[in-house]
């Protein structure tokens, strides 16, 4: 015990300042790619439509890094729809629909030090009769989709539906998005998203921070 | 263990092309025979490998409940059929196919695929990524510049460091050891930054091409990141193993000890194979490393083996970068009208991985993948029959299982 109490001491504060501080260390092909040069774009989901990227379809393959640069701004996801009355304590279930595993992981990063989503009153619970919000991950699978909807009814009333990753957003190279099964109340693009861009959009939803 | 079996007949995956079924056997090299049902049938894995787990289980007292699709100790959606008749557990029958997607591949021409594969289970994109790229790469008859496969081998152990550190952290959170388990993540969340900062993107999308990279990559300095990584991880594991109550709740866990098991987990049960030192697809040669094993076969065994291959894969890194710095993109575009078949083998973080492809035209038309969490999910299963509930997580766990790559691939 003593051990662990000298390494604590030792290592000092991990925790990011965000929101109040800038986002660290963000991996680039995670952001917004903006035009930097002309030139045709094979993009795989179509996210390029003229001069734009919809990052809701954009996969983050780079495909586009001849004609296009990320922008490296992590405040990416659309609310739709918030709810102050989740500013002090705000409980998320999370649901992998049908996940590559990133976006699980990524929502997940956000419980480590460096993040620490609590100190924001952020919380993640074991069940969806405790939540206020469903975090949807992935594509919809055949066999998710009953499960989905059985999960977003079991959460009580007043609630929030967020749709993380391209795939929960648009259904991208994988099949059916949240959005088609669900009123989605807040999107969060990315594949997977960072874990900042996460962040803020679990903040703006609660309507900032307490 | 290891000198009393004959590992050439290890049936590690089974395949079927109208009527006829082909059997993989061999864990050193691999045979493709074509075979019958009642030929698999004697292979003790043959049904796990179709994901078929046997039958509900009757008795006095005995009955099921079922845990899952959803549920809050679960990272990923899966069901489990539990048996019991109070707190042992007699049978588990899980039901992985919840969040299959059915991902459709055959008819892609390489690169559409590879964004597929990328994206069948991402915490081992770089792993699927380059066995496939392999497999392409071998039909076409394409020499690999050495940088980019030194490269390539980066990338791996990156991704090896980062999945053991987030089993460890798992296997840690589960016996309620907090401190432990928040620096065993933040120092995931580094290793992910570093990846970030080297590759672009956290979990490798959009690097891998065929013969190639497709953006510039300088390693320059992950050396020296790495091992003090590694430093402060063996300072960690130090102290963790000393926790009674972590190990206590490891040691004898889910012993399982088959050869037909893959990675850590077949390590763990002393045997003494690793995909990185049998398969040539990539020039380990040109490294030193030591294959990782323990004896037990048990969920601390699996812990420990995991933890010595992650210093291993630190020291791995450091050799390369000590020589290697910035890599150039190239691309290489595949010519249309190239046919055949080939397969590759590769040592992903949970163990060897399995993809079999036939091109035609320049397109898939046939694909064969065997996961490692497909070859080690009877481990689990026969293990952790006679354990108790509150096992359960660190049975699960301790094998580095992921859902997204049992699903179908087609």
């Amino acid at each position: 015990l003593k051990n662990w109490f000298v390494y604590g001491i030792k290592k000092g504060v991990v925790t990011t300042k965000y929101p109040s501080g800038k986002a660290e260390d963000v991996a680039a092909w995670s952001t917004k790619p903006v035009r930097v040069s002309g030139g045709q774009v094979d993009c795989p989901t179509s996210a390029i439509c003229g001069g734009d990227v919809n990052m809701a379809k954009c996969i983050c393959c780079g495909r586009c890094s001849d004609s296009f640069a990320p922008n490296d701004v992590v405040e990416l996801a659309e609310v739709r729809m918030n709810n102050s009355s989740f500013k002090r304590s705000f409980h998320i279930y999370i649901l992998d629909a049908g996940s590559c595993g990133a976006c699980n992981l990524e929502v997940q990063a956000l419980g480590n030090p460096l993040y620490d989503l609590n100190r924001l009153g952020i919380f993640f619970t074991n069940t969806p009769r405790h939540a206020d919000a469903l975090l949807v991950v992935g594509v919809v699978a055949d066999a998710m989709r009953d499960v989905l909807v059985e999960t977003y009814e079991a959460i009580p009333e007043p609630k929030l539906v967020f749709a993380v990753g391209s795939c929960a957003s648009s259904g991208t190279l994988f099949g059916l998005s949240v959005t088609k099964v669900l009123k989605t109340d807040i999107i969060v693009p990315g594949c997977p998203p960072n874990p900042y861009t996460i962040l803020d959009a679990l903040i703006r939803a609660k309507g900032g921070v307490k | 263990v290891s000198r009393n079996l004959n590992y050439s007949d290890i049936l590690t995956g089974v395949f079927q092309e109208g009527d006829k079924y082909y059997a993989v056997k061999g864990l050193d090299k691999t045979i493709i025979e074509e075979t019958g049902v009642t030929q698999l049938e004697k292979y003790e894995n043959f049904h796990a490998l179709k994901l078929e787990f046997g039958s509900e289980l009757k008795g006095t007292e005995v009955f099921c409940f079922t845990y899952g699709p959803t549920a809050g100790g679960l990272t990923e959606s899966i069901g489990f059929d539990v048996y019991t008749y109070g707190e042992r557990i007699l049978r588990v029958i899980p039901k992985p196919l919840y969040k299959n997607r059915n991902i459709k591949i055959s008819g892609l021409n390489v690169s559409d695929a590879l964004l597929r594969f990328e994206r069948y289970n991402a915490v081992f994109s770089s792993s699927y990524s380059i066995a496939f790229l392999r497999c392409a790469e071998r039909i076409v008859g394409l020499d690999v510049e050495q940088d980019v496969q030194l490269l390539r081998i980066v990338m791996l152990e990156l991704e090896r460091i980062s999945h053991h550190l987030y089993v460890l952290g798992r296997l840690s959170e589960a016996a309620s050891q907090n401190v432990a388990t928040a620096n065993l993540f933040a120092l995931r969340e580094t290793v992910l930054r570093l990846i970030s900062k080297h590759f672009g993107h956290r979990y490798f999308f959009g690097i891998n091409g065929l013969a190639a990279i497709s953006r510039d990559v300088d390693v320059g300095g992950l050396g020296n990141e790495i091992k003090s990584l590694s430093r402060e991880f063996m300072v960690l594991w130090d102290m963790l193993s000393e926790s009674r109550i972590f190990v206590d709740r490891l040691q004898t866990t889910c012993i399982a000890k088959q050869p037909w098991m893959v990675g850590p987990a077949l390590r763990a049960a002393g045997h003494n194979h690793d995909t990185r030192e049998s398969d040539h697809s990539l020039p380990y040669k040109d490294v030193y490393f030591e294959v990782q094993t323990h004896g037990d076969g048990d969920s601390l065994g699996r812990a420990i083996v995991r933890a010595n291959e992650l210093l291993e894969s630190a020291q791995i890194i450091q050799q390369i970068t000590d020589k290697l710095k910035l890599v150039k993109k190239r691309r290489i575009i595949l010519d249309a009208s190239c046919d055949g078949g080939a397969i590759c083998r590769l040592e992903s973080p949970s163990g060897d991985l399995l993809i079999l492809i036939k091109l035609s035209g320049g397109k898939l038309s046939n694909i064969y993948l065997r996961s490692p969490s497909k070859a080690n999910l009877l481990g689990f299963v026969n293990g952790i029959s006679s354990n108790v509930f509150t096992d359960f997580h660190f049975a699960w766990e301790s094998f580095g299982f992921w859902v997204s790559e049992l699903g179908d691939i087609l």
